[in-house]
């Protein structure tokens, strides 16, 4: 039987200073983009702070003893390992799990970070700056993690000699995959600001859930790598849009939400 | 208040992040450390060693079959593996001193993956040329002075050194995709392991890869053969 917990640090690997350039390109700018004015604000880099420190230990100490506890429950009812057509809906709780678990843990920070910086009726678009503060630590994290690993791999350009563009899908996953976690917390942190926190958490959870479940896709052999890329790029495009659509919808209402604001009457 | 303790949170985080570089060692993936004391080759000219190849329930899903011959001052390692959809032939050659690899020939056939390998280590480079899928493809990459070939690895690490808590590094260049794994070498001590060939003493000797630990026990007497591989998913357990 394996470890119920897993241990933090193997969420972030050994530790490189490639890696760590690298998670940065690729979330910072989407912070400075997407934050506005609000990049001056401290309590803002905290957040982000805040979200990578959060990634490992939500992922160690949360996500995999729950997917853990559903491998036991499906070991424990299965006479023997799932075909694949039963497969497809056996990962639809595990797969779920990661989007709720990490949706929650960057939602949970934002709004932390907005009552720690004693902003109590936040405006909606502070709001979304606190989602895409810790979407960009939590997402950077994620980053530094995989490229920690590729790195320690022996990651060289003779993979890419030998495999082609391939060689390259571990860095371009996460080009795509970074702006996703922010887009995902940014459309949390706006259901926070317009009072609307589940239904919104719930659309980011699902959007997430969509993407992850890729990898059982490629997993059976549904999707080749490069389909698997395709599907994690369009689902991203998609979050990251709506995010954006619903920034500035927050940005043209300005004045703090109300109970009666909506998604609909902001944008 | 409220404002310092933003910024010590801020200044703690950076700390962290810098202090846990620093000691992760931006060394890149190459080993460094105790190098790996290789004794001389332990096989003979003409031996085999037979496996099965078990998986998680004991079924048999494969077998594989390592062969051993001298040829002008190197050794060549045969390997021929068979599973249901998976068939693999790698001839791997090595100095017969130093028991460092030469290059290697290997031809995989799989479900969705042909391809034929050919390479060869010279002066600190490993060139690799390879035919995927009807593909050339070929690279050439820089190889460290511990590199030991994945193909070589099991059956050279019969020439370890033995000893209770034994501990090395070495670099595993896995030549089919170009990666150099930072890979660690431990003796964690004696077990009595049972196989089809029978019971053995064994050493255990775990293979820590950084992102997975793989385990292999060899006969504590002889030849030092391995009885036993442990990849995770599956084993192979010595029939002779």
């Amino acid at each position: 039987m394996d470890k119920l917990f897993a241990n933090p640090l193997a969420f972030i690997g050994s530790p490189d200073w490639r890696s760590l350039l690298m998670a940065l390109a690729f979330s910072l700018p989407w912070l400075l983009l997407l934050a506005g004015p609000l990049r001056r604000r401290l309590w803002l880099w905290v957040a982000m702070a805040a979200g990578a420190v959060a990634f490992p230990v939500s992922i160690a100490w949360v996500q995999v003893p729950v997917q853990q506890g559903l491998n036991y429950f499906w070991q424990a009812l299965l006479p023997g390992p799932p075909g694949a057509p039963l497969i497809y809906a056996i990962a639809i709780p595990s797969i779920a799990v990661s989007g709720l678990v990490q949706e929650a843990t960057k939602l949970a920070l934002a709004v932390l970070a907005l009552r720690l910086a004693g902003v109590r009726r936040a405006a909606v678009s502070t709001a979304v700056a606190a989602g895409v503060a810790t979407g960009a630590g939590y997402g950077g994290m994620e980053a530094f993690w995989v490229f920690n690993t590729i790195w320690s791999m022996g990651w060289n350009w003779g993979v890419v000699q030998l495999a082609g563009l391939a060689g390259l899908l571990g860095f371009a996953e996460r080009f795509i995959t970074v702006p996703f976690h922010i887009g995902a917390a940014a459309i949390s942190a706006y259901g926070y600001g317009v009072r609307r926190p589940w239904r919104f958490w719930l659309l980011a959870s699902g959007l997430h859930a969509l993407l992850n479940y890729s990898a059982i896709l490629v997993q059976t052999g549904a999707f080749s790598s490069l389909g698997t890329e395709a599907w994690v790029f369009f689902i991203s495009a998609l979050t990251v849009a709506a995010a954006l659509r619903l920034r500035s919808g927050a940005s043209s209402a300005g004045a703090p939400a109300g109970p009666a604001a909506s998604p609909a009457t902001q944008s | 208040m409220r404002p310092f303790r933003f910024r010590l949170l801020a200044l703690a985080s950076l700390l962290l992040t810098l202090v846990a570089c620093s000691i992760g060692g931006s060394a890149g993936s190459e080993a460094a450390g105790a190098g790996l004391a290789l004794g001389p080759a332990p096989w003979k000219n003409g031996d085999v060693a037979r496996y099965d190849i078990i998986d998680k329930s004991g079924k048999k899903v494969g077998s594989d079959v390592f062969s051993f011959s001298l040829s002008g001052g190197a050794w060549v390692i045969s390997d021929h593996t068979q599973g249901s959809n998976f068939e693999q032939q790698a001839q791997v050659r090595l100095d017969a001193a130093s028991l460092q690899p030469l290059g290697e020939e290997k031809t995989v056939k799989a479900d969705k993956t042909n391809y034929t390998l050919s390479t060869v280590y010279s002066r600190g480079k490993l060139v690799i040329n390879a035919v995927v899928n009807g593909q050339k493809r070929n690279a050439t990459i820089s190889v460290p002075a511990n590199g030991l070939d994945n193909d070589q690895l099991l059956m050279t690490l019969r020439a370890l050194q033995f000893s209770d808590g034994y501990v090395a590094q070495f670099t595993n260049v896995v030549a089919a995709n170009a990666l150099k794994l930072a890979t660690t070498v431990r003796v964690l001590g004696r077990e009595t392991i049972q196989v089809p060939a029978g019971s053995f003493d064994c050493w255990k000797v775990e293979l820590d890869f950084g992102q997975a630990k793989q385990y292999v026990w060899y006969d504590t007497a002889g030849q030092h053969d391995m009885v036993q591989y442990d990849n995770g998913a599956t084993k192979s357990v010595l029939t002779r």
